[in-house]
């Protein structure tokens, strides 16, 4: 996601327009459902009923959702909380028999390209699976380049302990990729 | 792997992601909102249940006692279904009330916190107000033929509901022990939860959930 994904909604915009409004917003923003989706499900189905629980989640919360507020950061929240929750859901675990790299066959890039850089592709694919959920949520964002900020909002956290985090986490890339 | 080639990595990662079929977001029509789904409703409405069902225990434990404050047997199952009622609504008053709060909208950490939360408060409510009925079933009994006519209810306890009381309280611990045993067990699998079907899945589903806010914080 590029930091234009991060518009803000116009607050003098009547009620009526909100339903579409929400829908160009999802569809622009769709990337962020997309691969919190992928990266908290391996099964397609599953992923397929993960996304729409977390469209389902954003259409209920939106009447409430402050305008002055970045639209993306808010779908992060949203995105990530029911992910998070829905992983730990024993109707969605014990669907998970799909290998992991048969997961990203199921995702898999029609371009030729080169072994090493697919390779590169599956070890990033395999950490993101590999950690925890709150993790996972942690290591998203930062792959995403959302500032400390974001994050720290996103995941309730202070900024110093977002750097901190960061920090670690870069580290644990480093030595485990 | 260098931040460049992460960088690289990650973007060829997100646009197959972005790509995948899973994602129809076109499926979501009007039809679709209407039948929101929430896994919380049915949480809700049973403690919903389990409240009034509660008041009916206090109207029915304050009925006994306070027409038999002369039989013993009678007057205490009406004082112990009294207070059994009270428990059943405040559990099921303060799981109402916690659900109430959760907010897909809040910082994650805070809204994994209170899920957490909640789901250690729901198993305290089985352990609280469901194991007990191994017991209680026979004080509910007991108490609705204190209701009636006393006749021979002054007369010696039958035989049969000494030995059912004792039975189930005998149950009740056993299930309580079970409880306390998950509880304070360190689950090996944790990696793998895998749903069993010995009703513990709520415990070990909350134990983890606590080891994985401590990990992530203490990370």
């Amino acid at each position: 996601m590029t930091v234009d994904t991060r518009q803000r909604m116009d607050t003098t915009m009547p009620l009526e327009d909100t339903g579409a409004d929400f829908a160009r917003l999802l569809q622009d923003h769709h990337g962020i459902v997309a691969t919190v989706a992928a990266s908290y499900c391996r099964d397609p189905h599953d992923r397929a009923d993960l996304a729409q629980e977390i469209a389902v989640q954003l259409w209920r919360a939106w009447p409430k959702y402050d305008r002055s507020r970045a639209f993306s950061t808010w779908m992060y929240r949203i995105a990530l909380n029911v992910a998070i929750s829905a992983v730990r859901s024993a109707s969605l675990r014990h669907r998970h028999a799909v290998p992991l790299d048969e997961s990203l066959h199921d995702t898999a890039d029609p371009a030729p390209h080169d072994p090493q850089a697919e390779q590169q592709v599956r070890a990033l694919h395999r950490f993101i699976h590999a950690q925890s959920p709150l993790d996972r949520a942690l290591l998203l964002l930062y792959l995403d380049e959302r500032s400390h900020r974001d994050i720290a909002e996103i995941l309730g956290l202070s900024e110093t302990n977002v750097a901190t985090k960061i920090s670690r986490l870069r580290q644990r890339i480093r030595t485990e990729l | 792997m260098e931040h460049d080639d992460l960088k690289t990595a990650w973007q060829s990662l997100e646009a197959r992601m972005a790509r995948s079929d899973a994602v129809q977001l076109a499926l979501l029509r009007e039809t679709r909102m209407t039948r929101v789904r929430s896994l919380l409703r049915p949480l809700v409405w049973g403690n919903a249940l389990q409240f009034l069902f509660g008041i009916g225990l206090i109207l029915l434990g304050v009925a006994c006692w306070t027409r038999n404050p002369d039989v013993a047997g009678l007057f205490a199952s009406g004082l112990v279904v009294h207070v059994f009622g009270v428990l059943t609504v405040v559990m099921a008053s303060l799981v109402i009330a916690l659900t109430a709060t959760l907010d897909a909208e809040g910082p994650v950490l805070r809204t994994q916190k209170r899920l957490s939360l909640l789901l250690r408060l729901t198993t305290l409510n089985g352990a609280v107000c469901g194991a007990p009925w191994a017991v209680m079933w026979l004080l509910v009994v007991v108490a609705f033929a204190g209701l009636g006519d006393r006749g021979d209810a002054a007369a010696a306890t039958p035989l049969w509901i000494v030995w059912s009381f004792w039975i189930g309280v005998a149950g009740t611990l056993a299930a309580w022990g079970w409880m306390w045993r998950q509880f304070r067990r360190h689950d090996p699998d944790a990696g793998a939860f895998v749903p069993r079907a010995d009703g513990t899945d709520s415990i070990r589903r909350s134990q983890r959930l606590v080891d994985e806010i401590r990990d992530f914080e203490a990370r």
